[in-house]
């Protein structure tokens, strides 16, 4: 990507992470490269086992990269040791998907929005009080829910918990993880007005990672779509949802269900299921779904081409 | 009216709960019609499912059925034995649940968990049972047939769990299949792949379905009629198209406002305010007063009657009522 | 469907908006009730756990201030009023002068409460009739064993009748083959039991907990080599603990004591770390994770507050099988030495009577029996309250 390196908040080079089992090397995360402006947001999209989640995960550092950079604001992460690492940790925030278990049960709210602010501040108890407080208004709930449990808050209002915490620290840059996947669909719409809100506010810049296609559509000005840990087709969001190029995203496209009975959309049919991470198929791991599948595609792995818009896929070369 | 295959009437189901009773399904009534695909349409809590166990007799403890009847080709389910409803269940109508992952018997082969229906109610040999197990995988399109019977069930994805399950279901030739939620657990490209096998199984058959989910995209796609649920009650039913496009219930347009609409993902989303209801007291009136945009004192008051809107549509709103003077919601939206 | 409600029946303001509702800062919130309350509203809904906090509560005050209520220790011996059953048949002889007749052919002169005063001299012995004649106060009697059941009669052969069934006085539970107190001795033997489920639960907190949270938290390598030393200690039985270190030192007790602090705490090292294993892919310890949160601070404010009810189970659920430990040891003669009482070596020495005295044997092994039941029950209740998904 060509953008000016001024306003690009994070840029992932190279990222690997492999995790060895019992029957092999999972290669979870396989050679992602992406950048982030701030300010903005970029959508990673994929189906369960993609990668999308230890893609964040090792951006975040809950796993230690096996190779590639992760460059933040202009500070290296990836190499970094834990404790090197805690200056920056404030810098990036991340908001879960099921807000029953992102919450600890034992602790109150004003406890689980008081973590952040300890670890990375020194307010005194005055200032953190107010500080609990503002944060609970920006989020829709008020001060008198900061000495009530988790478990008395309904999905919506837990999420908003959940990323009055994320916002504590003050960070730069926050990891949305499936944060509305979870949540009713009336309640999904609050959750995404806030949180663009929030960056409208506040200036921050996403990483967020949906399977709703239309969701991420909507709230991501960049989208990647990642299969069996690589990304296989990036650029601006909305030109990929109007002329998907690699036939993966236009089935991921075409197999997400409009909300309007006289949309017909015309699907490719992909066959099969998603192969196991065990075992990657040679060449270009979508071959053995993909309806195009010509006899390159065996035996040359496809790599990212183009500028702005990058498509990995034979067809595109 | 013999295209009626399964008519609710005012039904009710309670849950008793140390801290009271939670009325989880309140004066529900609509008719599921022979070969139409019904969409069931709800978020967590609206009563969706426990109707269907309630319809089924599947309720659990402390669950009851607290009034009203439910008639499945003309007979009342709610007076038959339980050995009559087993004969029922599986055979007259059959049900697919969410999880495919934790509906199929770990330790028994496929093979026994399809032929199992099929010696139970159609009383089939051994090895008749097993020649239809074999056809019936290779409807839902399971490759290997033959050899996948004697398969385990953690040797299959969930994609192709869930099509043994709706192999299950179909085995019997059933009148009736309620599937709850059958494709939130699966991913997209799965889904479509499940969606277009049941509609296709739909066609084939004749068979009524009934789709119970939260996912707008998936009723848009299947169904050609839709029920509305909310706070345990019945908002609105109508084709699917009218749902879409001439919502009658304040509750349907915010559903349809929350979510991005198609060509326009770019616009904010007007999201419904509020929290769901919690049923442990509700208040007099509409469930859905408290968060709707257009709420009169009439609706916190006294819960609103169905007004009749079109061929076969109905809505449950004061807006619509004739008393109620001339307001934005009618103007926009019927 | 067609409206026929009456326009009559609407009131004038029904069609006017009513006041916007203030979403989330006017929401009621159900009574704020912690995760602890919860716990206790369920757990007082369980009666056997009820009564058995209630039983394992008395047990602990009886233990604690039992003994000194009683006139007698422990150790106090009165070989003269040895085997006393707690149920005693009194003769009158005279008004004011009554018996006990001993099951080992002695007569013991009592009180009219039952109070033992003194064995009565013996007037002479017909080793051939089997008799044994007495003169008290002038009234002669004689215990006759020359058949079973040994009775009292009066010179002319009439056996004396029963004047009163009655307790030995301040001996409540009787006597042992010593003459102590087996009352005393039983609650000295519930402190016993109870010493060894205050160190069991100690033990289990202090090691157990700490050792499993950090193998579980660690993870890898460090997990790996902690769980095989586990593994190698739990495969050497707790009798050759007790064994080997009673070669160090003397006492039984203190190496039953030992034996238990320093092995007994595996079962909940493995627990915890199963429970840690799982917390920790829990989203909120992620959460802790990317704030930054010391790992120990994770360990202490996340995941042992939210294993805590697995702890707490587990710990009451090992109290009985230590107790047991303990008085099996005791039983077969490695645990507490003479004159110290626990339940096992009252257990044991009444053994030698049993057919005579069963009563001996009967207190101790009622009373590990309901101390055991009563802390199973309690766990079983404590379960359910904690989680409620585990009950079956």
């Amino acid at each position: 990507m060509s953008k000016n390196n001024k306003d690009c908040l994070l840029k992932v080079d190279g990222l690997k992470k492999y995790f060895p089992m019992n029957k092999g090397l999972v290669k979870a995360v396989d050679d992602v490269s992406f950048s982030i402006n701030r300010g903005e947001t970029l959508g990673l999209v994929g189906e369960s086992g993609c990668g999308k989640s230890t893609t964040a995960r090792t951006i975040i550092r809950l796993y230690n990269p096996d190779s590639g950079s992760i460059e933040l604001d202009g500070f290296e992460l990836a190499s970094l040791s834990q404790k090197r690492l805690m200056p920056h940790r404030k810098k990036m925030q991340m908001i879960f998907q099921d807000p029953y278990s992102s919450l600890n049960g034992r602790m109150t709210v004003r406890d689980i929005i008081n973590e952040p602010i300890s670890v990375h501040t020194k307010l005194n108890k005055n200032d953190t009080k107010n500080k609990i407080n503002d944060l609970l208004e920006r989020v829709g709930l008020n001060a008198g829910h900061a000495n009530r449990y988790p478990h008395e808050f309904s999905g919506g209002q837990r999420q908003r918990i959940g990323i009055a915490r994320a916002l504590a620290a003050n960070p730069d840059f926050i990891i949305c993880d499936e944060p509305i996947s979870a949540l009713d669909v009336s309640i999904q719409a609050q959750v995404v007005n806030m949180l663009e809100e929030l960056q409208e506010e506040f200036g921050l810049t996403y990483l967020f990672i949906a399977h709703d296609l239309s969701m991420v559509r909507h709230i991501s000005n960049q989208m990647g779509v990642m299969y069996l840990g690589r990304i296989v087709e990036i650029g601006e969001s909305s030109e990929i949802y109007r002329e998907p190029k690699h036939p993966y995203t236009q089935a991921l496209l075409g197999a997400n269900p409009v909300p309007d009975p006289r949309i017909v959309r015309q699907k490719l049919k992909i066959i099969g299921d998603i192969p196991s991470p065990l075992n990657i198929p040679s060449g270009c791991r979508f071959r053995t779904r993909c309806p195009h599948a010509m006899d390159i595609c065996s035996k040359e792995e496809p790599q990212l081409t183009g500028s702005g818009r990058q498509v990995a896929c034979h067809l595109h070369t | 009216m013999d295209n009626t295959l399964l008519s609710i009437r005012n039904l009710h189901t309670s849950f008793f709960t140390h801290v009271g009773e939670v009325k989880a399904v309140q004066n529900v009534s609509y008719d599921v019609r022979r070969g139409e695909i019904l969409g069931v349409v709800g978020e967590s809590g609206s009563g969706k499912s426990v109707s269907y166990m309630s319809c089924m007799r599947l309720l659990q403890e402390p669950g009851r059925i607290m009034g009203g009847d439910v008639q499945f080709k003309g007979e009342s389910l709610l007076s038959k034995t339980n050995r009559q409803m087993r004969n029922i269940r599986g055979n007259r109508m059959s049900m697919i649940f969410q999880n495919p992952m934790t509906s199929l018997n770990a330790v028994l082969k496929i093979g026994d968990q399809i032929t199992e229906p099929l010696r139970e109610h159609k009383n089939m040999s051994r090895a008749e049972a097993k020649r239809e197990a074999i056809s019936l995988l290779e409807r839902v399109q399971i490759p290997d047939a033959e050899k996948r019977l004697s398969a385990y069930p953690h040797e299959f994805s969930g994609g192709m769990r869930q099509r043994v399950l709706i192999a299950m279901a179909i085995a019997c030739r059933p009148d009736l299949i309620i599937a709850d939620e059958p494709t939130t657990a699966l991913d997209v490209t799965i889904q479509s792949q499940i969606l277009e096998l049941m509609k296709d199984l739909q066609q084939d058959l004749g068979t009524s379905i009934v789709f119970i989910t939260h996912d707008l995209g998936v009723i848009a796609e299947t169904c050609s009629r839709v029920v509305v649920m909310y706070g345990s009650m019945v908002m609105e039913e109508a084709p699917v198209d009218d749902i879409f496009h001439r919502p009658a219930h304040p509750y349907t347009e915010g559903l349809l406002r929350s979510i991005p609409k198609p060509g326009m993902e770019d616009k904010r989303l007007s999201p419904i305010p509020g929290s769901p209801p919690v049923q442990l007291s509700p208040p007099p009136g509409c469930p859905f007063a408290p968060r709707c945009n257009y709420a009169m004192n009439i609706c916190r008051r006294r819960l609103p009657e169905f007004t009749k809107i079109g061929e076969n549509h109905r809505s449950a709103c004061w807006l619509l009522s004739g008393h109620a003077p001339s307001n934005n919601f009618r103007r926009e939206n019927i | 469907m067609t409206d026929t409600i009456n326009n009559n029946t609407f009131s004038s303001d029904d069609w006017d908006n009513g006041p916007k509702e203030e979403f989330l800062k006017s929401e009621n919130l159900a009574p704020s009730m912690t995760y602890w309350q919860d716990v206790g509203r369920r757990l007082r809904g369980n009666i056997p756990a009820m009564v058995s906090a209630a039983v394992i509560i008395l047990l602990i005050l009886a233990a604690v201030l039992g003994p000194s209520f009683s006139s007698h220790s422990y150790e106090d011996q009165e070989l003269s009023f040895a085997n006393i059953p707690p149920i005693i048949n009194l003769y009158q002889i005279t008004p004011g002068r009554y018996v006990y007749m001993h099951r080992n052919l002695r007569l013991i002169e009592t009180t009219s409460g039952g109070d033992l005063i003194e064995t009565v001299g013996m007037e002479k012995e017909d080793l051939f009739k089997k008799k044994m004649f007495y003169d008290i106060d002038g009234t002669r009697i004689i215990l006759d064993y020359s058949q079973r059941p040994f009775k009292l009669t009066d010179v002319d052969g009439k056996p004396l009748e029963t004047w009163k069934k009655t307790g030995p006085g301040g001996y409540l539970l009787g006597t042992d083959a010593l003459g102590r107190d087996l009352f005393v001795r039983t609650l000295y033997g519930a402190r016993i039991s109870l010493l060894v489920a205050l160190i069991a639960t100690l033990a289990n907190f202090l090691i157990g907990v700490i050792y499993g949270g950090i193998a579980g938290l660690a993870g890898g390598r460090t997990d790996n080599i902690m769980m095989r030393i586990v593994d190698i200690i739990s495969t050497i039985p707790l009798t050759l603990y007790v064994i080997l270190i009673m070669v160090v030192l003397d006492s039984g007790f203190l190496s039953i004591i030992i034996a238990l602090g320093s092995v007994y705490w595996v079962n909940m090292a493995r627990i915890v770390r199963g429970q840690i294993l799982a917390l920790k892919e829990q989203e909120f310890v992620l959460a802790a994770r990317t704030i930054g949160t010391s790992t120990m601070r994770v360990l202490f404010q996340h995941l042992l507050p939210n294993s805590m009810g697995v702890i707490i189970v587990t710990a009451t659920m090992l109290i009985p099988s230590a107790i047991f430990i303990e008085s099996f040891l005791s039983f077969i003669g490695l645990g507490v030495s003479a004159p110290m009482a626990s339940w096992g070596t009252l257990c044991s020495e009444s053994l030698d009577s049993i057919r005579t005295f069963p009563y001996q044997l009967f207190t101790p092994a009622l009373a590990i029996c309901i101390t055991m039941f009563a802390f199973n029950f309690l766990g079983d209740g404590l379960r359910d309250a904690l989680d409620p998904k585990l009950r079956k």
